[in-house]
């Protein structure tokens, strides 16, 4: 278990310009053997560029990315071998089959595996078995991201770069893919960028947030939402119309701060979004308010955090500390 | 190396490429060989071979101009420059791929001077001379419209720059006494392939003429492999 702390991936000081424009500023993070890290931002901060920086179809334009200890610079060879990648954009040659495909990378990759045993242990694992002598052109879109993913997987390496996984898919798919990658996970190093908050909580230990290129946030799940949740936005579903509600709500003032109604969830019954005062708890109290005057409560729950709040909390406060630091 | 060949030859045989480059040679030279040498009475190539320059240019633009631009336009590239294999490799495997069909249709050929042979009086000697000569022409020329599909994303730009670059090359000699600079008229003469291909033509093999196709071939190629790898820090 000693080895589990040990940085796989160490990025320092990652900078890609292209011009004037600085793509990637001065990233850095490390990700630590058996990990799965979320790399999370909006579109434009830097998330391809990095992954793509890291597997070595860029070049960066200053700063260090290693992977076990390999520079990717110096040793472009020994971490490419070591690294599974699937871009944003599915590498796929669509003349070929699934079965031709893999083998293809198979070769291009040199592994030194047993091809046949190898190849069909990863069919296997990524469910590909029904069309593996499928072309690829022919096949849907939740297979062409499995070939995908299989491709990352040729030739067991220790490290996984997934660029947006799961964009596209259909519900169904997306869990599938999902449950794949976490499977994955057990003995990998994994990282993977997403937009997708949920998607993060489901299957990563940590994530990396970065925004205009650079890092604004570093931290488990757990511990960044509760550093951006807010805690004082409830969900409150009550058993009556919106005009008896609002007028029982807007009577408590000194334990609401804001409620906004929400559009219908259930019939005959209101839903609202309850933002309370201050930073105490002060949910019993709402009830009871409630109770007191006679109205029925159905649910009240916290609001889930999604990442576009998560994100725009930190990035505002980013933002701000790089405004108070050109003030300076 | 020999993954990217095997992809690339097995790109050619599976699209219509491959086989359009074989079969409209092999529809079209039998033309000229009956129209030329049988029916011209003579052992001489060179005629035949005039005209299969002028088909081998659209052949050529169509066989080079998915080289690098198809691998980037259908993002493909991702998978190439991020496995443990470097550029040279990768251009290499491409370029000996594309060197392989047109050395099919160069074998392929083979059937007239062996006609020639059997029913009237060859100079060996002299046909080897032109087939030598055709043969660095063009690999040359395949390595420069590989390098013009490493400019662009779109195979149908590489496509058209490439077949203008070729006939322009190919036609030097025809335009070449219009230039009344002489200087310029010497420089144009002096890089010039085709001049070099018709001394193959007539039968004489200078040692400086295969220096002078093999290195710039090889130009060719280490342009391509500089310009993939220059994408690297630009794009």
């Amino acid at each position: 278990m000693d080895n589990i702390k040990q940085p796989v991936i160490e990025i320092k000081n990652l900078t890609k310009k292209y011009g004037n424009n600085l793509a990637v500023d001065k990233i850095s993070f490390t990700v630590n053997r058996g990990e799965i890290v979320g790399f999370l931002g909006p579109n434009g901060a830097g998330k391809s560029t990095t992954m793509n920086m890291l597997t070595g179809y860029l070049s960066a334009t200053s700063g260090s990315a290693r992977i076990d200890g390999y520079n990717i610079l110096s040793n472009p060879k020994e971490v490419k071998q070591m690294v599974g990648y699937l871009p944003e954009q599915p590498p796929l040659y669509m003349d070929m089959t699934v079965m031709e495909y893999l083998n293809f990378v198979f070769d291009l990759k040199k592994v030194k595996l047993t091809k046949v045993s190898h190849i069909s242990e990863i069919i296997e694992m990524t469910k590909l078995g029904k069309v593996q002598n499928k072309l690829i052109k022919n096949l849907s879109k939740g297979y062409k991201q499995r070939v995908g993913l299989a491709q990352a997987l040729v030739g067991n390496p220790e490290v996984l770069i997934l660029d947006e996984p799961t964009i596209g898919l259909d519900p169904m798919q997306i869990i599938e893919v999902r449950e794949m990658i976490k499977k994955f996970g057990e003995n990998r190093t994994v990282i993977i960028s997403t937009h997708i908050l949920q998607e993060v909580n489901a299957i990563c230990d940590r994530v990396v947030i970065i925004n205009k290129g650079k890092v604004v946030a570093e931290d488990t799940i757990e511990h960044i939402t509760k550093k951006n949740g807010e805690e004082s936005a409830f969900q409150l579903r009550v058993h009556t119309d919106e005009k008896t509600a609002s007028s029982v709500l807007s009577r408590a003032k000194d334990l609401i701060e804001e409620f906004k109604p929400m559009s219908r969830r259930e019939s005959g019954a209101t839903d609202f979004i309850v933002y309370t005062k201050g930073e105490q708890d002060t949910r019993a109290g709402i009830l009871k308010h409630l109770v007191d005057n006679g109205i029925d409560v159905l649910m009240l729950r916290p609001v889930e955090m999604t990442l576009e709040e998560v994100f725009i909390k930190t990035v505002n406060s980013s933002d701000k500390k790089v405004g108070k630091g050109v003030e300076a | 190396m020999g993954a990217i060949y095997k992809k690339e030859i097995r790109n050619y045989f599976c699209s219509p490429i491959g086989y359009m480059y074989i079969a409209v040679f092999m529809c079209l030279t039998p033309m000229f060989f009956t129209q030329i040498n049988l029916a011209g009475q003579t052992s001489g190539m060179s005629g035949m071979f005039y005209y299969i320059n002028i088909v081998y240019i659209f052949l050529t633009a169509i066989l080079t101009m998915g080289m690098i631009a198809e691998e980037r336009n259908k993002h493909t590239d991702h998978l190439l420059l991020s496995a443990p294999l470097n550029i040279t490799e990768i251009v290499l495997g491409k370029y000996l791929a594309a060197i392989s069909v047109l050395g099919i249709t160069v074998v392929l050929s083979l059937i007239y001077p062996v006609i020639i042979g059997r029913y009237g009086s060859a100079s060996f000697g002299r046909m080897f001379s032109c087939y030598l000569g055709f043969t660095l022409l063009w690999m040359l020329f395949i390595s420069i419209g590989m390098f013009i599909s490493s400019l662009t994303e779109s195979q149908f730009i590489a496509a058209v720059v490439t077949f203008g670059i070729l006939f322009a090359l190919l036609m030097t000699e025809n335009f070449i006494s219009n230039i009344s600079n002489q200087t310029l008229a010497n420089f144009i003469t002096a890089c010039s392939p085709i001049n070099r291909f018709n001394d193959f033509q007539i039968g004489i093999v200078f040692f400086g003429h295969i220096i002078y196709f093999l290195s710039f071939t090889a130009l060719f190629v280490f342009l391509t492999i500089q310009n993939v790898d220059r994408r690297r820090f630009t794009e």
